[in-house]
């Protein structure tokens, strides 16, 4: 045991060594730009990170947007953890941040917390409502709100018109399924629209709907998908940031149609049938901009529907016939006009 | 357990009669299943308290371990039973299918491979906590390989370099540096969290995994694959499943039939007397972390180049300390191993399928199941009795 010191000297370094990489691994910012503003605003993404390729990405992809036109460096901090949501906050306002993103209906305690505690800060938050008591209708925090289920039903309604077109990938047992990760109101809007639009298109098709009690493991949503699929599916609806890359997974898998969330996800194979389009980006963008250019209104919550384009549909595959697509058109345009009533919750 | 009763003890039991509990368990659950459906759990909660009652006799009498193991199969039935009798008879024939145990297997795979990892490097006498980071470093590599160069055969070559060169790390500090094993194994699952993160970052950047990468395929068994129940549990599985089945067979043969796994084993229980007789302790231990990690990494592989084709931050998540849980569930031997693996992987399996239940409960069966297990049976279960104690070479 005369290696005692040497040994504990290095456990040590190894140890510091570890905590130093952890600590490079949950911070990044663009920092090669040049500010020339002001104002400056940062955002601070829900778990799941910003390379989840839909949710927290198309935000980051709105904050960058908005930061090149008004000329600020944007920060990004991104959360591993519900823990890091106030930490996050602070680094942000203490970095002198004026205005904060906060990504995410899980932050909603936090963004309120926050809110209060630093009234000369404007915050936008995605997927929660000002009114909720969290915020308790803080004059300084507008809610960015989606109409998902507009979305989820377009793409309910699609995948019900391509189960009686018994197109490729699909079997003709009438079954399709989603996988959402947690159930949350904004996971619940999207899949109770992808339900009623399934069954206006098809009367009598059965949705499973699954949650992987997840938002980042992939594994969790593939073996989620592969159940439904198992059990008669052959199109997956992925409502899951990135575990939800999983489903695509599985359903490229076992050969059968998977459909994207939030953002256009066709790049990432045949299989993807369409994606429910969530524009999170063009909300951010909004919200930042208005920031910078004080023209922000808080205490109220700014609703992005189909008509102001704020969800929809993203490419769909080859293979779904154009009378589908026809008919789809017409579908959007009665949702618009208001015809047709959809419900937000399962 | 078989030793002579005392004389107050006038019954013997004779040794299959716990096993005859756990059967008369297992039927009670199954009157609540397909084929039979019971919609009263009278006869199953009957026939659990007769499995239970068995249990108890079989523990009195001296048959401890498989006593308890009664005892744990009749209270797990007869909680499964009430649950299953509430359930719509539709849903339950669902449930109970082939793809269940295909699942089962899916799941029990990354936690054999790296369970396997443990039993190498704790039969020689190192703890390896770290079987959770290696695992992350072998999924990390695994995926950037196979992606960099387009070949999954790379991937998983580059996935065991990098498990190999963890465990040599970890040897460097708890065999030559003698440092706490369970300090050094938790620093290398700290360090692999940070270090994965970083390095997807720094390579992939804001975009994640490629959508592409060269995955592990699957082995598709003609003739096997049209069979009706069988075809669906095995006739698809992925290639890893079946080597991993394969390395079971191999740890087994090399642990008990080699000379180099009776040196394993022996510098695991009595180092000291293994120098005596010539052996190179400290060089036996070096192996076996290092086969270790090779084995854990596959075990990461698995879940990032064969199972879900991408990389995630701490896609491991926890699976690393479960296996440490399988390891002394199959109380270090590799055909136990498998055996508790699979109850794990049925308990993940069933966890997706059931419906009605809050799902947030349910994601927590496979760490009751973990629980009961160790508390039923951890008393029974021995490590090598060097397990854990770093070795002064030619000390006093």
């Amino acid at each position: 045991m005369n290696h005692k010191i040497p040994t504990i000297a290095a456990v040590g370094a190894l140890v510091v060594a570890a905590s130093v990489l952890a600590g490079c691994g949950s911070s990044s910012g663009d920092t090669t730009e040049p500010a020339k503003s002001d104002f400056k605003a940062g955002l601070v993404t829900d778990i799941g990170g910003v390379n989840d390729k839909s949710f927290n990405f198309l935000a980051k992809a709105g904050l960058d947007a908005a930061a090149a036109k008004v000329g600020f460096t944007p920060d990004i901090k991104e959360s591993k953890a519900e823990t890091d949501y106030v930490p996050n906050v602070t680094r942000l306002i203490s970095g002198g941040d004026k205005g904060v993103i906060t990504v995410g209906f899980l932050m909603g305690q936090a963004t309120g917390d926050m809110a209060k505690a630093n009234p000369d800060v404007n915050f936008a938050i995605v997927d929660f409502s000002v009114t909720d008591k969290a915020i308790g209708g803080q004059k300084n925090v507008r809610g960015l709100l989606f109409k998902e289920q507009e979305a989820g039903y377009l793409a309910g309604y699609l995948a019900g018109k391509v189960e009686l077109a018994n197109i490729a990938r699909t079997n003709k047992q009438m079954v399709i399924g989603a996988v959402g990760g947690l159930k949350i109101p904004p996971v619940d809007r999207y899949i109770a629209g992808y339900k009623a639009g399934a069954e206006a298109a098809a009367p009598g098709i059965k949705v499973l709907v699954g949650y992987s009690q997840s938002f980042t493991e992939q594994d969790k949503c593939k073996e989620q998908a592969l159940a439904h699929i198992e059990a008669g599916s052959d199109i997956e609806f992925q409502v899951a940031g990135t575990c939800g890359l999983g489903v695509l997974s599985a359903a490229k898998d076992k050969n059968i149609w998977g459909i994207g969330v939030d953002a256009d996800q066709a790049y990432i194979g045949a299989q993807v049938l369409t994606s429910a389009l969530k524009r999170v980006d063009v909300a951010v963008e909004k919200a930042v901009n208005d920031m910078a250019a004080g023209s922000f209104v808080g205490g109220s919550d700014e609703i992005f529907d189909l008509k102001a384009n704020g969800v929809g549909l993203g490419a769909t595959a080859k293979d779904v016939p154009q009378g589908i697509l026809d008919e789809l058109e017409k579908i959007k345009a009665d949702i618009i006009a208001g015809k047709i009533t959809i419900p937000d919750t399962v | 357990m078989t030793t002579a009763p005392t004389s107050e003890r006038t019954f013997v039991p004779p040794r299959w009669l716990p096993w005859l509990g756990i059967v008369v368990s297992l039927l009670g659950l199954w009157t609540t299943l397909p084929p039979f459906i019971v919609r009263t759990a009278i006869p199953a909660i009957v026939l659990c308290l007769v499995g239970l009652g068995i249990g108890i006799v079989a523990i009195r009498g001296g048959v401890k371990t498989q006593g308890w193991w009664s005892v744990t199969a009749a209270v797990l039935c007869g909680f499964i039973a009430l649950r299953a009798t509430e359930a719509d008879p539709d849903s339950l024939k669902k449930i109970m299918t082939a793809g269940l145990l295909a699942a089962m297997l899916r799941f029990a795979t990354p936690l054999t491979l790296a369970a396997l990892g443990g039993l190498f490097s704790e039969r020689a006498g190192v703890v390896n906590i770290g079987l959770e980071g290696t695992m992350l470093f072998g999924a990390f590599f695994g995926m950037l390989v196979a992606d960099k160069m387009g070949s999954w055969v790379l991937g998983l070559i580059g996935a065991v370099v990098c498990g190999a060169l963890v465990g040599l790390l970890h040897g460097v500090f708890c065999i030559h540096l003698q440092a706490d094993q369970i300090v050094v194994g938790t620093g290398i699952n700290i360090l692999a969290l940070g270090a994965t993160a970083f390095l997807f970052r720094a390579v992939y950047g804001f975009d994640g995994s490629p959508p592409n990468i060269s995955q592990v395929p699957n082995v598709s068994l003609p003739g096997i694959r049209d069979i009706p129940f069988v075809g669906t549990v095995i006739g698809d599985l992925n290639l890893m499943v079946w080597m991993t089945i394969g390395l079971v067979a191999l740890s087994w043969w090399v642990l008990w039939r080699t000379p180099i796994g009776l040196r394993i084993r022996a510098v695991g229980e009595h180092p000291r007397a293994a120098e005596t007789v010539g052996i190179n302790v400290y060089g036996v231990r070096y192996l076996s972390v290092m086969i270790s990690g090779m084995l854990a990494a596959l075990g990461g592989a698995y879940l990032s180049i064969a199972f879900v084709g991408g990389f995630t931050e701490n896609m491991t998540n926890g699976r690393g300390f479960i296996a440490l849980a399988v390891m002394i569930l199959g109380k270090w031997k590799p055909v136990p191993i498998l055996g508790s693996a699979l109850v794990f992987g049925l308990a993940s399996a069933l966890a997706d399928r059931i419906e009605g239940v809050s799902p947030d409960l349910l994601k927590s069966l496979p760490y009751v199941v973990t629980l009961v297990a160790l508390v039923g049976f951890i008393g029974r279960a021995t490590p090598p009795a060097a397990d854990g104690k770093p070795y002064a070479r030619g000390g006093h």
